[in-house]
């Protein structure tokens, strides 16, 4: 079918493996993301946490620095689970946050509004692959900004700190990645969620920020009205203080308040919500609409 | 020569065996090929051939039921070129179309297409097929030829391979000037042809177009026609497009499925209807109407004027048309005007839905 010809031809050329439809749609998906000049800006300032810390680090490891700049390494914080926790884990999960609240809403809906959804699945791909390639976009953002990092500043800090430290703090990677893939994928399957309900992109990731502030409100007037941690049932930024505590092992006194909730419950609050979103994505991914 | 086999207690359709030996373009060339050289040696193997063909789309008591059967037991063997779906709103033609996408779950009985079963083969058969949508469909944002090149990835080609076809696919739908523009700033013709685009980017071995000319303006129209009777041409694709618009399927199609509440109201080859009717003659008289109506009962025609001067003559065999003439000499009535008269479209469809039985 040579342009200059203008004839239709049929096309009997190899096809790509089925798995990498899947990638098809996280590469056009990734490449959308990063046509907001905005959303790049973002993203490199997300960087600089990192290495911010990755300095911190080095210069931790420094005692000539250090008693340049008059600081005695015996105040200093010491470098343990606790430290990853607080200096780490807990700004990462606010950056996550913004980051899946400018992307994760609008992901969906445009699909979903222009009827493109019967020219995805009439192809030789199903809902499940389509939310994996809108889901990868978000991991693939999220663990670059988050869990990798992660993982360079604990072998940075290995390689300074020496064996006994690695042997002690074996729990930090584990934890790193647990807790901020359980962060992305619960997040952005609710922000899909949302997405795949509300048309507009304003409109759907105010009322994804609206979902994760009333639960966070309700979940508190329920604890100060009956007390104890029932309350933070539906409050998924409690659940996950509780989580990053556990997995790192960390001081809740240092890391602020930390509701005195189970983990298992933790846990548990954020596989219902994920299964949760993904019945209501499965609902609303469709070839069509059912006119009764 | 009639397409018949159509049983009403099933409601089974089935084009005859002459009538699908004479469709035997449907199959992909090599099946011609070979099949050419078994039509040599005789009717035996040529109905051997006509065995061996595999049908195009392949409905075995087919139900799809939702809060009421939509699809009601419906079984075919479609082997046409280029197949048209009509029916009246509500008769199920879309949920025909997106029960053969696979949008639809059958609630009972199979569809084959292109040999492949649907429940087991699904996402096979996707690679096979284009869909252009009814209603607008695009993914905001794009331009058309990225729009149309990820359409193609998704549907299985290298991403190099992709953009060279969707370039050209572009070209040949005729928007190749338009192709770095958004498509959200698309015409509606633009936008249908985008579509087409998509639909037909990676090649496919079949084609589902779901009312491809709604909306377009007169020329718009007839260049969509044009593109798809060209798409029929090449002999790549088999095509099923549902329409409302029976001239669109009339220009286009070499079959017609006629959907009524659900049931397959009717099952045929268009030129083979309207070559079996070739003996409806329509004539325009000066002189006694009545005596030549009468004369012409006698003769053992079935008579029907349609309208003032106008008489509508069913010959029936060993009746022939100069007879007609010595009729009109003896009673002194001129024949001012005789055509043979070919059923249209409309014809049959309306045939169709008066009957309640195929």
């Amino acid at each position: 079918m040579a342009i200059f010809q203008k004839a239709y031809q049929g096309y009997a050329g190899p096809l790509s493996p089925p798995m990498s439809r899947t990638l098809v749609i996280f590469r056009y998906a990734l490449a959308d993301v990063f046509q907001s000049r905005l959303f790049v800006a973002f993203f490199f300032v997300c960087l600089l946490l990192s290495v911010l810390l990755m300095c911190f680090i080095y210069v931790y490891h420094n005692l000539e620095l250090l008693l340049q700049f008059e600081v005695v390494p015996e105040e200093l914080m010491a470098i343990d689970g606790t430290f990853f926790a607080f200096t780490m884990q807990l700004p990462q999960n606010g950056l996550l946050f913004l980051m899946i609240l400018a992307i994760g809403p609008t992901m969906i809906s445009p699909d979903i509004r222009n009827n493109a959804m019967p020219l995805y699945l009439s192809r030789p791909i199903n809902k499940s692959s389509y939310i994996l390639g809108k889901l990868l976009v978000l991991v693939f953002l999220g663990s670059l900004i988050s869990w990798l990092p992660g993982l360079l500043l604990f072998f940075l800090q290995a390689y300074l700190g020496g064996g006994d430290w690695l042997g002690n703090n074996l729990q930090i990677p584990v934890a790193s990645m647990a807790t901020s893939l359980t962060w992305i994928i619960s997040l952005s399957l609710l922000a899909f969620a949302v997405s795949a309900r509300v048309n507009s992109k304003a409109v759907a990731r105010i009322v994804f920020f609206g979902l994760l502030m009333l639960g966070s409100i309700l979940g508190e007037v329920i604890e100060e009205v009956f007390g104890g941690w029932g309350g933070y049932i539906v409050n998924v930024f409690a659940a996950l203080e509780v989580l990053t505590t556990a997995l790192y092992n960390a001081d809740p006194d240092v890391l602020g308040f930390v509701p005195k909730m189970p983990v298992e419950i933790a846990v548990m609050q954020f596989f219902f919500l994920v299964v949760m979103t993904l019945l209501i994505l499965t609902r609303r991914i469709r070839a069509f609409q059912v006119v009764s | 020569m009639t397409i018949d086999s159509t049983n009403s207690d099933d409601n089974v359709a089935v084009a005859s065996d002459e009538a699908a030996a004479k469709l035997r373009p449907a199959v992909s060339d090599r099946n011609v090929a070979e099949n050419q050289n078994n039509s040599a040696t005789g009717n035996e193997s040529n109905q051997e051939f006509v065995d061996q063909q595999v049908p195009v789309i392949e409905l075995d008591d087919l139900c799809v039921t939702f809060d009421h059967p939509v699809l009601d037991h419906l079984s075919a063997k479609m082997r046409g070129r280029c197949i048209g779906l009509l029916g009246p709103n509500g008769a199920g033609k879309t949920t025909l179309l997106n029960t053969l996408l696979g949008f639809n779950r059958p609630t009972s009985g199979r569809a084959v297409i292109l040999g492949h079963d649907l429940s087991t083969d699904n996402q096979f058969v996707r690679s096979m097929v284009g869909y252009m949508p009814e209603r607008d469909s695009y993914i905001s944002g794009m331009t058309g030829i990225r729009f149309v090149r990820m359409m193609a990835e998704l549907s299985g080609l290298s991403p190099r391979v992709a953009l060279e076809r969707a370039h050209e696919v572009f070209f040949y739908v005729g928007l190749g000037e338009a192709r770095y523009r958004k498509i959200e700033s698309y015409s509606l013709g633009m936008k249908q042809l985008a579509k087409l685009a998509q639909a037909i980017v990676h090649g496919p071995k079949l084609l589902f177009l779901d009312e491809p000319t709604n909306g377009l303006d007169p020329p718009a129209r007839a260049r969509m026609l044009q593109l798809i009777r060209e798409i029929r041409e090449s002999g790549d694709t088999h095509i099923i497009i549902a329409s409302h618009l029976l001239q669109d399927i009339e220009s286009c199609c070499d079959e017609v499925l006629v959907l009524k509440d659900g049931r397959i109201a009717k099952y045929c080859n268009l030129e083979e209807e309207r070559r079996s009717n070739k003996q409806f003659l329509l004539m325009q008289i000066r002189g006694n109407e009545n005596d030549f109506v009468e004369g012409l009962r006698s003769l053992g025609c079935e008579v029907a004027i349609p309208n003032r001067r106008r008489i509508k003559a069913i010959l029936p065999d060993g009746v022939e048309v100069h007879q007609l003439y010595a009729l009109a000499e003896q009673l002194s009535v001129q024949i001012r005007n005789l055509d043979y008269k070919r059923d249209s479209l409309e014809d049959i469809f309306m045939r169709a839905m008066d009957d309640d039985k195929v």
